[in-house]
C-alpha cells in the first residue's frame, strides 16, 4: 500500500475530491432546478450514494481491502438507498 | 498520463484490511444506527410531505453546501496525510492533519452559526418533526465531528515522527477511517435534510 498513483500529475485522491465536489454541485442542481419531484428524489439519493461509495473506495481505502469488506459496504449502500427510495415513493 | 511513485521504488499493492479490524466493527455499527435516522427522515418526508418540504425551504442551503465542501476537503487532506506518512514519514506530514483539523473546526463554527440563526428565527426541536430530526440528527453528527477532531489531533502528533511502525500506521489509518465515516454520514444527512 506504499504506492501513490498519479494521473496527469494529480493523485487519485485529488481526482476523487474533484468528483465529489462535482457531484455535490450536481446534487444541488437536482434539489433546486428540477421540476419533477420524483426526479429530484431519485437524483439526490443516487448522487449521495455514489459520493458515499467514492469516499469508501478511495478515502477509506476499500480498494485495498479484502473483497468481503468492499462487498458488505456496497451491499449496505444499495440496501439503504433502495429502502429510502421505496419510503419516498419512487420505487 | 499515469505515474506510480513509491518511496521504496518497490510496487506493493497488498490486499489487507485498512486500519484495525475493530474500527470496521465500529463503522458497521454506526452505519446501522444512522441508517435508522435516514429511514426516520424518509418516513417523515413521506407522511408529512408538505411540512417537511416547507421546513426544508426555511433552511439556508449555503450552510449545508459549505459544510459538505469543508468535510470533503478535510477528508482529502487526511487521506493525503495518511498516504504521505506511509510512503515518506517526516515531520512535514503534520500539515495535512492540521489542514484537516482546520476544515473540521470550520464545520463546527458554521454549524453553530446555522443553529443560532434558526433558533433566533424561532425554529427549535419542538417546532415540528422535521426540525426535531434536524436538530437531533445533526447534533449527533456534530458530536461525531468533535470526537473526530480529537482523533485528528492525536494523528497530528503521531504524524510528526520520522519513522512509524506498522502498528502505528494501522492506528493512523483507523483514525482516518473514523474521520471519513463522519464525512460519509454527513453526505446522506445533507441529501435528506437540505435537498429533498
Amino acid at each position: 500500500m506504499n504506492t501513490i498513483i498519479r494521473i496527469q500529475g494529480l493523485s487519485v485522491m485529488t481526482w476523487a475530491w474533484f468528483v465529489l465536489v462535482g457531484m455535490t454541485v450536481l446534487a444541488w442542481w437536482f434539489g433546486t432546478a428540477s421540476d419533477s419531484p420524483d426526479r429530484v428524489i431519485m437524483g439526490v439519493i443516487i448522487t449521495a450514494a455514489i459520493k458515499i461509495w467514492v469516499i469508501g473506495y478511495q478515502f477509506m481505502e476499500l480498494r485495498h481491502a479484502p473483497s468481503f469488506l468492499h462487498y458488505a459496504f456496497v451491499l449496505w449502500l444499495i440496501v439503504i438507498s433502495t429502502v429510502l427510495l421505496l419510503l419516498l415513493g419512487i420505487l | 498520463m499515469v505515474e506510480l511513485s513509491n518511496a521504496d521504488s518497490k510496487v506493493e499493492m497488498k490486499t489487507q484490511i485498512p486500519g484495525e479490524a475493530g474500527i470496521w466493527a465500529f463503522v458497521a455499527g454506526d452505519l446501522l444506527v444512522f441508517s435508522v435516522f435516514f429511514i426516520l427522515i424518509a418516513l417523515g418526508h413521506a407522511e408529512q410531505t408538505d411540512i417537511f418540504e416547507a421546513s426544508r425551504g426555511t433552511l439556508d442551503l449555503r450552510f449545508g453546501i459549505a459544510n459538505t465542501l469543508l468535510l470533503l476537503t478535510g477528508s482529502l487532506f487526511v487521506a493525503i496525510g495518511v498516504e504521505r506518512c506511509r510512503s515518506m514519514p517526516s515531520g512535514k506530514n503534520k500539515q495535512w492533519f492540521f489542514l484537516g483539523i482546520g476544515c473540521g473546526v470550520g464545520f463546527v463554527v458554521n454549524k453553530i452559526f446555522e443553529w443560532n440563526a434558526k433558533i433566533e428565527a424561532g425554529y427549535s426541536p419542538v417546532t415540528n418533526d422535521f426540525y426535531m430530526y434536524f436538530f437531533i440528527f445533526t447534533g449527533i453528527h456534530l458530536i461525531h465531528v468533535l470526537v473526530g477532531l480529537g482523533v485528528l489531533l492525536f494523528l497530528l502528533r503521531m504524524s510528526q515522527r520520522s519513522s512509524l511502525s506498522a502498528r502505528e500506521i494501522q492506528t493512523l489509518e483507523s483514525g482516518a477511517i473514523f474521520w471519513h465515516l463522519v464525512d460519509l454520514l454527513w453526505i446522506m444527512l445533507f441529501a435528506l435534510l437540505y435537498l429533498l
